[in-house]
């Protein structure tokens, strides 16, 4: 900031600065602090002494299947509905940009799933798939398949699924509009007398052009899909039936929960906080480097 | 190559607004067409009409002997450079100048050829592996015309494609672009505000004014012969004065003030007492006898503006502004008060209410 | 599209609509399923069209309970949910604005490590370090209370840095005009700055109190007694009893209770919805 547009003050920054301060001490970065050291320590069975062991409990965790197994839930997950959601988002996005009648109301309409509280949304495609009294549960049994998410390890991941799924087009809608308005008029106009059909146009200069927004969309997505969907696993399944919708996220909440193992419960808290500064970081890295026109 | 014919060509949009009344010319082959005017008078809508941007709500336009009117852009055989050059951010120059005869399926060697062919006429050659945003506006111009002369279109169509650069590189530009056309032969429809770019580049004039075309002709014409006060005071720099004027007899002209002013009869004179406006070109008026007395109109100075190369008088004559141009030979005015001398022949009449000529 | 075809126009709207069903369907349900008697749903039979139900399932739900099940009659959870949602609001804009204020403001000694330390909380989400902010919560008598709900929630460095951003594309003549007219800081921050900011502060309002609105981890914590519920946990509750005891007809008017608010600012502060969303993620 420049040095001439500035207030003199001794202790006025600093009034100004202590809330977010305090509340970002007392409640962020203690907290942090406390996993990480908890992640080296390891009590006993009744909780009565702790015992510094370095890295054992990430060591501990390497070793156990169940980790492994809720990583791969993570990433099965992760990958499925940052698919999903982008892909309906772009071609929403896609056919809303266009003069349209009723682009607004259009609009209006895919903006409502961001409003919904992620266990709202779980608890309405619960609803809609409950075994018995839901109208996707009726029709799925009508087409022969044997529909119980309670008891089928894939079709609960397929109901979280749908259910995040469903959310995130409407964040990814919004930004894809955005990029598909920013690009100038008469670039499309160009490649339009260039000879370019459009779909052609579409894969030649328009995707091309909204890479920028796309690399920022899979990397929100990616973070949403790991920690912001804890509300929808917890309400529709509870992580279950036998930790076939675990996440990792899932997985240091149901632990911490229990409390037997607090050393581990934190080692995971704190491979989860490398991962989000890891995202956080190519997130701001790379949105420094967008396309200029 | 060839012919762009336009037969009374209408655009109304959905609200009502008319923004192209009727507009009808030919641009013969291998000609630069300049649709000149204000901003607002529908020139680059009918640009866009002509390219297949905007749809034709009535007329025909026809490039070469097809009527196009029902064509997309891709498939009337033209190429447009736009105003803010368009290039494709993402891709190379070369890959610009190849991306048109990519789609159209053309073999890679005959691509290679004819950019490399583009890009040694625009001097372009060192620049083929950049992208847009390393280059300066100049360059990004021609990468643009070379994007459009590299398809070997039917037609050029220009959408004021210098209005972006300074002033320097616009004289520059305006130059090569009139050289390439020349040498291209190429059928070319510019669209611009600035009179001066009109007047430079154009073998054929089209001045438009609100929607509608107020003269077709030759530049020499339309300086010459404006078929408008629209036209005549669009047209030369510094503008045209225009003096209120009732005709006393065929030959004559009475102003406000009593002074009398002669001109050049020709054809159907106009009844005596007629309201009209005398446009007198800056530059074909002396200034004349300092003192008043006699018939001349006077002209009080306000202002000199020294040129260098000839001088600009300002002044009031009647209380309307006036403005008279010396060549560098005519002695700078020395007092107040100078009578106006004019040939009869270079003295523009036009009707007051409907500003045609007479 | 630059193309004026016919079947061209009628793409969009067909997956338009697409669309909008895909979106609109699941809160459809819940509407219709929220206007009809539960015996009716749980057999499976509950049509597509509303029922006559309406006022009285909403009656229920909201204000008095039917006994079945003991819980909060869900009025009471929406004005929980309300408060929450906000004083995170109010708390995160006011706490963020005069932060970003000081940052680009002044000039003091660790001033870009105030930055850096308020930046680094993006990347400290709730969810990673659950169980030992709860404990400080907890040791802080915060249990079960507005305050428990609410502040371990309203230091947000995305508000902060919007200001900070928002301020740093202020013109420098104007602090200097500012000055030279004889104003203090604050004067400064309430007679110019605040006024320029308000479109800012509005578009973060719509995000943030959506947010606040929605917050599920954190309450589901921090409040164990049922009056402090708010209506987003509360959905859980009503669904977590065995099946055949589940009220579906109270589960989804709680649903679409829940939706309602935020649905209402979405749709009527569209533009600045779009805006907020935009300039926090930049």
């Amino acid at each position: 900031m420049d040095s001439r547009a500035i207030f003199s003050g001794r202790a006025l920054p600093y009034l100004l600065l202590a809330p977010q301060l305090l509340v970002s001490l007392v409640f962020f970065y203690w907290p942090a602090v406390q996993a990480l050291w908890q992640s080296f320590l390891v009590q006993d069975a009744f909780g009565l002494s702790t015992e510094f062991v370095w890295f054992e409990n990430y060591a501990q965790l390497f070793k156990d299947s169940d980790y492994y197994y809720a990583i791969g839930v993570t990433f099965l997950f992760a990958a499925i509905v940052a698919f999903l959601s982008l892909g309906f988002g772009l071609l929403f996005a896609a056919m809303a940009d266009r003069h349209i009648k009723g682009a607004q109301i259009y609009r209006t309409f895919l903006f409502l799933p961001y409003a919904v509280a992620p266990a709202v949304a779980s608890v309405l495609f619960i609803f809609m798939f409950q075994p018995g009294l839901g109208l996707f549960a009726h029709l799925l049994q009508a087409a022969g398949i044997d529909w119980n998410p309670a008891l089928n390890g894939m079709q609960a991941m397929i109901l979280v699924i749908l259910a995040a799924t469903w959310k995130q087009i409407s964040y990814n809608f919004l930004f894809f509009l955005a990029g598909l308005q920013s690009i100038p008029k008469s670039v499309i106009e160009a490649a339009a007398i260039d000879g370019a059909k459009p779909l052609r146009r579409f894969w030649t200069i328009v995707f091309p052009l909204l890479s920028p927004t796309t690399f920022f969309l899979i990397v929100v997505n990616i973070t949403y899909t790991f920690f912001d969907t804890l509300g929808i696993i917890d309400t529709a399944t509870g992580g279950g039936p036998n930790g076939a919708t675990e996440t990792l996220v899932y997985k240091v909440f149901q632990d911490g929960r229990i409390g037997s193992d607090l050393g581990g419960s934190a080692a995971q808290s704190v491979i989860l906080m490398v991962l989000v500064i890891g995202l956080t970081a190519i997130q701001f890295r790379y949105v420094e480097k967008k396309v200029h026109y | 190559m060839a012919q762009v014919v336009l037969s009374d060509v209408r655009k109304t949009y959905p609200g009502g607004f008319e923004a192209v009344k009727g507009v009808s010319f030919e641009v013969p082959d291998g000609s630069l067409c300049v649709l000149v005017g204000p901003s607002g008078c529908g020139k680059s809508t009918l640009l866009r009409m002509i390219a297949g941007l905007e749809t034709i709500s009535s007329g025909e336009i026809r490039i070469g002997a097809r009527r196009v009117n029902e064509l997309e852009p891709m498939e009337r055989d033209i190429a447009m450079v736009f105003q803010n050059y368009a290039l494709y951010p993402h891709m190379s120059v070369f890959d610009n100048m190849a991306y048109g005869l990519r789609n159209r399926g053309t073999p890679k060697q005959e691509i290679e050829a004819r950019v490399r062919e583009a890009a040694r006429i625009l001097e372009l050659e060192a620049l083929l592996d950049r992208k847009p945003r390393q280059l300066s506006g100049g360059q990004r111009q021609r990468v643009a015309m070379g994007r459009a002369i590299v398809r070997k279109p039917s037609a050029f169509l220009f959408d004021e494609p210098l209005s972006n650069l300074d002033a320097k590189l616009r004289v520059q530009m305006r130059i090569e672009i009139r050289k390439l056309q020349r040498s291209l032969g190429t059928t070319s429809i510019y669209v611009t505000h600035d009179q001066l770019e009109a007047m430079t580049l154009a073998d054929r004039l089209v001045v438009m004014n609100g929607g509608g075309m107020e003269q077709f002709g030759t530049a020499l014409e339309v300086f010459r012969e404006p078929a408008s006060a629209f036209v005549a005071g669009f047209i030369g720099s510094p503008p045209m004065n225009f003096l209120d004027c009732t005709v006393e007899a065929p030959g004559r002209l009475r102003l406000a003030g009593g002074a009398e002013l002669a001109y050049e009869a020709r054809g159907a004179a106009p009844r005596p007492g007629a309201k009209v406006l005398a446009g007198l070109r800056p530059e074909t008026v002396a200034l004349g006898r300092a003192e008043s007395g006699g018939s001349s109109p006077m002209l009080k100075i306000e202002l000199v503006e020294e040129l260098g190369m000839g001088r600009l008088v300002h002044g009031l004559i009647d209380g309307t502004a006036f403005t008279v141009a010396q060549g560098p030979s005519d002695a700078p005015p020395k007092g107040e008060t100078f009578a106006i001398e004019i040939a009869p022949g270079g003295v523009h009449l036009f009707d007051a209410q409907s500003g045609t000529r007479l | 599209m630059v193309e004026h075809r016919r079947l061209g126009n009628l793409l969009p709207h067909i997956v338009l609509i697409a669309g909008v069903v895909i979106v609109a369907f699941p809160i459809y349900m819940a509407i219709v399923a929220s206007t009809h008697d539960n015996a009716v749903i749980a057999n499976g039979q509950m049509p597509l069209t509303p029922g006559p139900h309406a006022l009285e399932n909403y009656w229920h739900t909201i204000i008095a309970g039917t006994g079945k099940t003991t819980r909060e009659p869900v009025g009471g959870m929406m004005v929980n949910s309300l408060i929450m949602a906000l004083v995170i609001t109010i708390g995160k804009i006011a706490i963020s604005i005069i932060s970003a204020f000081a940052v680009v403001f002044f000039v003091f000694p660790c001033r870009m490590a105030a930055f850096w330390i308020i930046f680094v909380t993006l990347m400290l989400p709730v969810e990673v370090r659950i169980y030992p902010t709860y404990k400080i919560a907890s040791d802080l008598n915060m249990l079960d209370s507005y305050a428990g709900l609410t502040l371990p929630l309203i230091a947000s460095a995305t508000a902060t840095l919007l200001f900070r951003q928002f301020f740093m594309t202020v013109p420098k003549e104007l602090v200097e005009a500012s000055k030279i007219d004889g104003a203090g800081p604050l004067r400064f921050f309430k007679d110019t700055l605040l006024p320029l900011s308000l479109t800012n502060i509005a578009a973060l309002f719509v995000i943030l109190f959506i947010y606040g609105w929605n917050q599920y981890l954190w309450p589901l914590l921090i409040t164990t007694r049922d009056d402090m519920q708010t209506i987003v946990i509360g959905i859980k509750k009503i669904i977590d009893v065995h099946d055949a005891l589940t009220e579906w007809q109270i589960a989804m008017a709680t649903a679409v209770l829940a939706m309602l608010p935020p649905v209402a600012v979405v749709v009527l502060m569209q533009r600045l919805f779009v805006k907020g969303l935009i300039e926090t993620e930049k």
